[in-house]
């Protein structure tokens, strides 16, 4: 399946292909921002590979030997030692590992929140690790959308602004914000619900605000962090089969941090890691069948 | 059109938690407001006491017995100016144009069954002029009056008003302790100066209210006026010279009368209320820079508080200067709100108070914009470091942070 999903990502999938202008961030950010790195203007798949290297031409993720190590001396602690790891256009891939794995720690990396001491991080095969903070910014904001455990949704917020916000640093204007918020709550099944305040939701519903506030900017992959950790079980499900939809429909590559079993089961690759190595990688075919 | 939206974001932060918002702001709001009272008072005080010196008369000096050391007047055995004082003055201080005999006392005013204590005072006919103070009915002392120690007296509006309820007193009599006098002129209202009712005043002819009242002949103080006002400098001079030669003082001793321009004390006044406005601005100033310190506070607080949030934008996309703009317009649209909020009390508190202390009321021109400035201003100077501390957050450290 999984590599059936990845053509799902190419040529058929316009998005991907068209060269939309690179994420310009409103006029009052002219600073430096002239990074080489494609934050969209190249397309996947075929043309990927000419830039990419070595066999893993389509990975669109793909970390070489990674290391991190947090704190220093004999403080230090090796929260991920030597991963390598490649993600391809439109997998559905599930990290999991005991507590203190170094799971939450690969996921950070891949979501560029953090870079690695050691090894190298490529995204479509150009290096991330040497970027600057901004850069970084822009990149998150333009090619990924974060689910978190918590939700971290403004409290005492209407929904359609708490999805607004990627959009307020992609430097879109008012107006467009609003209707693709409104759109992106749609399509997690809260239209109608856009000016609910955040407290007023059920924690399903929350979590739904949160994913659509991952996807109103159109990314690419989408990193979601236990996002079933805070529901229960038939909440969990729903949030689940909505993920998985958005990776089926819209070929969103999802990444997903759990310890949840049932919530690993929805993911046709299962990533386990375990004291800050990948211990097994398996795909399972015909996956995404606990939906 | 970032700023824009993060101008946004901060309303609508700010509006979430209103209450606090508001007791944020309230810092500002009374820095501001005493900053702008105090000026306003300041100058209302001001513009007072010119008030009071344009009403005294253009070019009037006060001659008194004592000996005047710094601010204090000694007239422990002192003697009174005599008649032959103001004769000697009258004919060789050429600059002197009108010179008069004056004296006062506190007594107490009786008409039928009203009374109150009133200040009586023996006047010449010069009286009138010098003040430039004239009568609204009836007539002033005259000269015959004065000659003839006549039993008549001039009242200011203050005892028409209390012992006559208004009605015209002419022809009648007022008693002054044990001297009855009939009423033959009112004079005009001129308000008070200082808290001082000059209407509250009774007027005899000068030698009945030696006689009568003090059973003397002494001059309690001299009153002249210069021929020009700007020869009152020398007009002081020779009756200083005449004043000094008629009472035997050595040259190099101590003079025991003092010669007393008014407009002097009156400026004097004027820049002591001008250094008090200045003063009580800059405490008042002091109070801002304390709700400056209340904003910081708060935003240090809403900062750890919101370090999730901070957590989120960062990973969604918010660069360091995003987080940063946004916290620094937060405490900027406090402290401006808060800036706006005080300049309309302070402008109510200041015509509250210029309204119950009955003296003018200004509206302070550049003091509202440089105020609202200024908030601005204390708003970003302690906005800076919370907003720093929000934008130097690591993402992840943020997201993670309970």
């Amino acid at each position: 399946m999984g590599s059936s999903t990845d053509k799902a990502r190419s040529p058929q999938d316009p998005r991907t292909l068209t060269p939309s202008p690179s994420p310009t961030r409103g006029e009052g950010s002219g600073e430096s921002f002239a990074p080489p790195l494609p934050l969209r203007e190249r397309g996947l798949g075929g043309e990927g590979s000419q830039v990419a290297e070595g066999s893993h031409a389509a990975s669109l993720l793909e970390l070489h030997n990674v290391a991190k190590t947090y704190g220093e001396g004999d403080a230090a602690v090796r929260a991920l030692d030597g991963v390598s790891l490649a993600i391809h256009p439109g997998e559905l891939l599930a990290i999991t590992g005991p507590s203190g794995s170094g799971k939450s720690t690969t996921m950070s990396i891949l979501g560029c929140l953090e870079l690695p001491s050691e090894g190298e991080y490529r995204i479509e095969g150009f290096p991330v690790h040497e970027l600057a903070p901004d850069v970084l910014a822009a990149l998150r904001n333009a090619r990924f959308g974060f689910v978190f455990q918590q939700f971290n949704l403004l409290a005492r917020t209407p929904a359609i602004e708490n999805v607004a916000m990627p959009l307020v640093y992609a430097g879109v204007g008012a107006r467009e914000r609003l209707r693709r918020a409104a759109e992106a709550l749609a399509a997690v099944g809260l239209a109608g619900r856009e000016y609910a305040l955040t407290n007023q939701l059920s924690g399903g519903q929350q979590q739904r605000v949160a994913i659509a506030r991952a996807i109103v900017n159109d990314p690419e992959v989408i990193l979601a962090d236990e996002p079933t950790g805070n529901l229960d079980s038939k909440m969990g499900a729903e949030v689940m089969q909505l993920i998985t939809r958005l990776n089926r429909d819209r070929g969103i590559t999802v990444l997903m941090v759990t310890h949840d079993a049932n919530c690993a089961a929805y993911a046709p690759r299962q990533v386990v890691v375990k004291d800050g190595k990948i211990v097994s990688d398996e795909r399972r075919a015909g996956s995404g069948a606990a939906a | 059109m970032i700023l824009g939206a993060t101008t946004q974001l901060a309303f609508s932060a700010l509006f979430r938690n209103k209450m606090r918002s508001l007791l944020t702001m309230l810092g500002i709001v009374i820095g501001v407001g005493a900053v702008i009272m105090m000026q306003m008072m300041g100058r209302g005080a001001t513009a007072y006491v010119g008030e009071s010196i344009s009403g005294l008369g253009s070019n009037m000096l006060f001659v008194m017995p004592g000996i005047t050391k710094g601010m204090n007047t000694a007239t422990q055995g002192v003697p009174l100016f005599t008649a032959g004082d103001i004769d000697s003055i009258r004919r060789e201080a050429h600059d002197v144009a009108l010179v008069t005999a004056a004296g006062g006392r506190p007594m107490r005013a009786i008409h039928g069954s009203n009374n109150r204590t009133t200040n009586a005072g023996g006047v010449t006919p010069e009286y009138a002029e010098i003040r430039e103070w004239g009568v609204s009915s009836g007539r002033f002392i005259t000269a015959e009056d004065d000659r003839q120690g006549s039993l008549v007296c001039v009242v200011g509006q203050t005892i028409v008003d209390d012992l006559w309820n208004g009605q015209s007193p002419l022809g009648q009599d007022l008693r002054l302790k044990d001297l009855t006098c009939r009423v033959v002129g009112v004079m005009e209202a001129k308000g008070s100066t200082f808290g001082t009712d000059t209407d509250d005043v009774a007027f005899l002819p000068y030698s009945t209210f030696a006689h009568r009242v003090m059973g003397s002949d002494r001059i309690g103080f001299i009153i002249a006026s210069a021929v020009s006002p700007d020869r009152i400098d020398d007009a002081s001079e020779e009756i200083t010279r005449v004043l000094l030669r008629r009472r035997h003082i050595l040259p190099g001793d101590d003079a025991d009368f003092t010669v007393r321009d008014p407009r002097e004390i009156l400026s004097l006044l004027q820049s002591v209320t001008g250094m008090l406005t200045t003063l009580l601005a800059g405490v008042a100033a002091v109070s801002l820079v304390v709700g400056g310190i209340g904003i910081m506070n708060i935003m240090l607080v809403s900062v750890t508080e919101r370090t999730r949030e901070i957590g989120v934008r960062l990973a969604i996309g918010a660069r360091s200067v995003d987080i940063l703009t946004q916290f620094l317009v937060e405490a900027t649209t406090l402290s401006a709100v808060g800036g706006v909020m005080g300049i309309g009390l302070g402008l109510g508190g200041g015509w509250a108070v210029a309204h119950g202390l009955k003296i003018p009321f200004v509206v302070p021109g550049l003091a509202a914009p440089i105020a609202f400035g200024v908030s601005v201003l204390v708003g970003i100077v302690f906005g800076v470091f919370p907003a720093r501390k929000a934008s130097k957050l690591n993402p992840l450290a943020a997201l993670r942070f309970e």
